[in-house]
């Protein structure tokens, strides 16, 4: 138990594919490896489809909530700030860990662009907005988390997902109705590098990060790689992988917004904070009202849906 | 009149504020090392007032160019107030670190008090902390 959490330049990949463990695992790691100063930690993984959101956005804002629920896609929120994201299997995410000091977001995204252009012939390049581009698509995405002894940046790799899955679950209804100071995802049209280059794949990338990561660190030691199973440490995770999970973090950690649903002259507006709806204006007329205060927005949003659609007059 | 600025750091200020009543009370936000280092911040999510914290406790966390960062309190206490004016205009943090930028007041007792010029930097030794913490070479 205690090998995993040893410091120095390493890399980890994880066997799990689901986004709560995932999620878990690279905050527990953060928060108890022995970092050591000029060295890093490279994490490798891929969930099944799931939505991804920042630490402080909204979820209605960003995705089409319903959508997800109807086909078992995952809704997560993460602990790093930043956008929206689409995982699959065809995504490749990675996540530096180093001390606080050695954070450095430009270096991550060099190592990556200069190991991609090389091996592959591509002509990738990185934005002040720390993205990755290929032409004008965008082919990664980062997020970052600053704590007193660890930082960590973390970002996608499109390599072969699925694009139309990822616009339609991006894609929200509810965009248009919500006011809020949450922070919103710059949408970009996206690419997979394997429509570049099809001789791209994940396992190829992957056998190809790993060497260049250990060789950008001067590690001698090209086997430094290890497989991790996220089960044997169950125990440990636990703690993160039920807030991850849980529908207060997901839903109620939404910064205060108001909805507002214009129906020919009407306006209805519901203000909502923490996730919890503390006032309605303007839906007096309603004669199938079930709204009220008191009630969870993401338990009633089906309804709220509904609303938008039915006609006010009946 | 407000007294002077004591620093952590972790590049967070204290100050205290005028005693007019019977307790003590601290205003504290981050420096304006701090909020260069940071970029645009876009979101600030504050603590309760009455929450109680002790000293290197994430008190509030503050979202900037796609990073979340938490800040810590400088010393033990209790909140009692936050500014509010951080829920709509987050990125007076940026434009204010010192003034309208502040994070939130906190009460604290006699022996914090004595902590603060005993246990932090002066205005004159965070800048020199600063100076030989300057980003150090390549790796």
């Amino acid at each position: 138990m205690q090998a995993i959490l040893r410091g120095g330049n390493r890399v980890l990949i994880s066997r799990s594919t689901n986004v709560y463990t995932n999620l878990a695992l690279e905050r527990y790691l953060a928060e108890n490896i022995k970092h050591e100063d000029k060295t890093r930690l490279l994490i490798l993984w891929r969930n099944k489809p799931c939505v991804v959101i920042g630490r402080y956005q909204n979820p209605f804002a960003e995705s089409d909530v319903s959508y997800l629920a109807e086909n078992q896609i995952d809704l997560a929120r993460r602990y790093s700030g930043g956008g929206t994201c689409y995982h699959d299997l065809g995504n490749l995410n990675m996540t530096i860990l180093t001390t606080r000091n050695d954070y450095n977001r430009k270096k991550n995204l060099q190592w990556v662009v200069n190991t991609l252009n090389q091996a592959y012939d591509l002509n990738l390049h990185i934005t002040d907005r720390d993205d990755v581009f290929l032409d004008k698509y965008k082919v990664t995405g980062s997020a970052s988390r600053l704590e007193r002894l660890y930082a960590y940046h973390h970002f996608t790799l499109l390599i072969n997902a699925d694009l139309k899955y990822l616009r339609r679950t991006l894609k929200s209804p509810d965009q248009s109705n919500i006011q809020s100071k949450a922070t919103m995802s710059v949408r970009s049209s996206v690419l997979n590098l394997s429509d570049r280059n099809p001789k791209i794949t994940y396992e190829k990338t992957l056998e190809l990060l790993i060497k260049s990561f250990l060789q950008w660190n001067n590690e001698s030691n090209m086997s430094n790689y290890d497989y991790i199973d996220p089960l044997l440490y169950e125990e440990q995770i636990k703690n993160f992988e039920s807030e991850l999970k849980s529908e207060k973090f997901l839903f109620q950690g939404t910064p205060p917004f108001v909805y507002v649903i214009k129906i020919g002259a009407q306006t209805i507006e519901i203000t909502v904070d923490n996730g919890i709806i503390t006032d309605i204006k303007g839906n007096d007329s309603i004669s199938e009202n079930k709204l009220c205060r008191g009630q969870l927005f993401h338990s009633v949003h089906n309804q709220i849906q509904q609303l938008k659609t039915n006609d006010l007059s009946v | 009149m407000c007294q002077e600025r004591y620093f952590t750091k972790k590049h967070e200020w204290i100050q205290l504020l005028d005693a007019n009543k019977k307790s003590i009370e601290v205003r504290v936000g981050i420096s304006d090392h701090a909020q260069r280092a940071l970029g645009d911040v876009v979101y600030c999510e504050l603590p309760s007032v009455g929450a109680k914290f002790k000293r290197d406790d994430t008190f509030a966390t503050l979202e900037s160019v796609k990073a979340v960062s938490d800040c810590y309190m400088p010393i033990d206490g209790e909140i009692s107030d936050v500014n509010e004016k951080l829920k709509s205009e987050a990125d007076l943090i940026n434009k204010s670190p010192y003034e309208n930028g502040w994070l939130i007041q906190a009460f604290i007792n006699d022996k914090e008090k004595k902590n603060i010029s005993s246990t932090l930097m002066t205005e004159k030794q965070y800048k020199q902390f600063l100076e030989t913490n300057k980003e150090a070479g390549d790796h």
